[in-house]
């Protein structure tokens, strides 16, 4: 076992980076990501990786791309006002399928709101940020160890489905310390590389839905562009094509939706109410679950916010014959819309909501339970 | 089960959370669960700041401070807008020029003036403070902090943060 550590969020999110093989940083300094940005400028040198701090945050995203394009695993960090000025690049990775990790440091918004405190607010905009009929995997880790596990996931994610991830953290569990054991024993994907450099197809894909992908400055040669296009990357205004295309990029994260989400139960054998909670919220409800110590109370974490655990969630739902579900967020309510979605009028869904800045204390979510 | 909830409240620039992360890195040396927590505002110099640790021998989930244990305040206005977080039994550690009104039973230190005169290093508050609530409160070892400092402070002011550290420890006795 790992020697314990005080590691902060935004620490353990660059060192799961580097283990996952990130070699190349591109950003902009925004509180309350900039330690992300601070740290991987100290420590990819070491690895012989190259960091860069752009003029702002649309070059930023491009840099990302472009790093990537040439073979190496790139990542950038930001909160949301850098996060908008992101969304025209993901939704061009979207669409070129250039795997990238995009990290957002939640903080209260909109515009530059309340930079040194936490929400959040960007669910939705991480979901549907970019324009276009695009899909997306978002991770939101709850606790410091989880987002170094799952800052690798989302490396590995972004390799073999060749697609921009998200990482939502949030202004708390970024800049919150905590004592963490790190095992090094983790497994890394890297994304596949053509067979041939000859007449290779670059958009011609596998079985999987996931083309293989070549990188520049090794030989192969290969158009890259945001219009639709077909296998062999260049423009069309086929409808054939666009449908073709539109279709396989949903169809890669469709296929392999069961190996991508991530969720947790938390004590939820016998319960009959549900609370749903991602990132820091989410442990804050382990302590109201430690606390109230009633065993007709769960909690059902989701991980990947996007694709939600939706199967997962159902079944839980018939299986203990759900009667209510709470959804504490720090927003107005955006998590619970997916919920109720879900849900579709089988039980009650009921939102539990804060946007002072703080962090919701367990005592207000256990004054809502016991409202009823 | 033990479980200790501190607050260090000062204003920006007194080393607040460099405070935070060395009480909760030397906790962690002394083996137990940490959370360590910052507050404060968009300015880095002045305004109310406030560093929260945890300090638990179980698994630790709401991360910040609901009633602290220890509140050790650097500035009057901290300790105006953090005193909520304390009551009775807590340990309140104080710097003299706070005006402290009708709260009974805190603890008095002149922690700015002995960094200002004896040791002629205002930077060195936090570390004078870090020093009295340990010895008043005995809540860490003292191998874990000396390694916590080394680890957390230029090393060439290992020597000046630490013997900083050692005079709060005996309760600046030389004053």
């Amino acid at each position: 076992m790992g020697e314990a550590l005080l590691m902060q969020g935004n620490e353990a999110c660059v060192r799961g980076a580097i283990r996952a093989g990130m070699r190349f940083f591109a950003g902009y300094p925004i509180t309350p990501s900039t330690e992300i940005a601070e740290l991987a400028s100290l420590m990819l040198p070491k690895y012989n990786g190259k960091f860069i701090q752009m003029e702002d945050e649309i070059s930023s995203m491009a840099a990302v791309i472009g790093a990537s394009l040439c073979g190496l695993k790139a990542m950038t960090a930001t909160s949301g006002p850098g996060f908008s000025l992101k969304q025209e690049n993901i939704g061009y990775a979207s669409m070129t399928e250039i795997p990238c990790v995009v990290v957002d440091v939640m903080r209260g918004g909109p515009s530059t709101g309340l930079p040194t405190c936490v929400s959040q607010g960007d669910v939705m905009q991480s979901r549907w940020g970019t324009h276009g009929d695009h899909p997306v995997i978002v991770i939101a880790p709850s606790t410091v160890k989880d987002i170094y596990y799952m800052t690798i996931k989302a490396f590995n994610y972004s390799e073999r489905y060749r697609i921009p991830v998200i990482l939502l953290l949030d202004e708390v569990n970024a800049h919150m310390r905590e004592s963490v054991v790190i095992e090094n024993d983790v497994e890394i994907w890297d994304r596949k590389r053509p067979l041939t450099r000859e007449n290779h197809k670059p958009y011609a894909a596998d079985e999987d839905g996931v083309p293989p992908m070549g990188e520049f400055g090794k030989g192969y040669r290969f158009h890259v562009t945001g219009l639709v296009h077909d296998e062999t990357g260049h423009p069309t205004n086929s409808s054939e094509e666009a449908e073709k295309l539109i279709r396989r990029l949903h169809y890669k994260l469709e296929k392999s939706r069961d190996d991508i989400v991530i969720y947790e139960k938390f004590k939820t054998e016998r319960c009959r109410t549900l609370i749903i909670a991602f990132g820091s919220v989410a442990r804050v409800c382990k302590d109201v679950i430690c606390q109230i110590n009633d065993d007709s109370i769960g909690l059902f974490i989701p991980y990947t916010i996007w694709p939600f655990p939706d199967k997962e969630l159902l079944s839980l739902i018939q299986k203990n014959r759900i009667e209510r579900i709470y959804v504490p967020e720090l927003n107005t309510g955006q998590m619970i819309l997916e919920v109720q979605r879900i849900v579709f009028g089988r039980c009650e869904v009921l939102g539990i909501n804060k946007y002072s800045g703080e962090l919701i204390t367990p005592t207000e979510i256990i004054k809502c339970l016991r409202r009823g | 089960m033990f479980k200790k909830q501190v607050i260090i409240g000062g204003t920006g620039g007194q080393g607040i959370m460099l405070a935070g992360i060395i009480i909760g890195e030397a906790a962690v040396y002394d083996g137990y669960h940490v959370i360590q927590c910052q507050n404060y505002g968009p300015e880095s110099r002045g305004g109310a700041s406030r560093s929260d640790i945890i300090i638990s021998d179980s698994e630790i989930y709401y991360p910040k401070v609901q009633k602290a244990d220890i509140f050790v305040s650097l500035s009057q206005e901290a300790f105006n807008r953090y005193l909520k977080y304390s009551d009775a039994s807590s340990i309140i550690i104080v710097d003299k020029s706070i005006d402290v009104g009708n709260v009974a039973g805190c603890k008095s230190y002149g922690m700015i003036e002995y960094a200002y005169k004896v040791l002629n290093r205002p930077m060195t508050i936090n570390m004078i403070a870090i020093g009295i609530m340990n010895s008043l409160t005995g809540i860490l070892s003292q191998e874990g902090i000396r390694k916590a400092i080394e680890k957390n402070v230029p090393p060439n002011t290992f020597d000046v943060n630490y013997s900083a550290y050692n005079a709060g420890y005996s309760l600046l006795k030389s004053l």
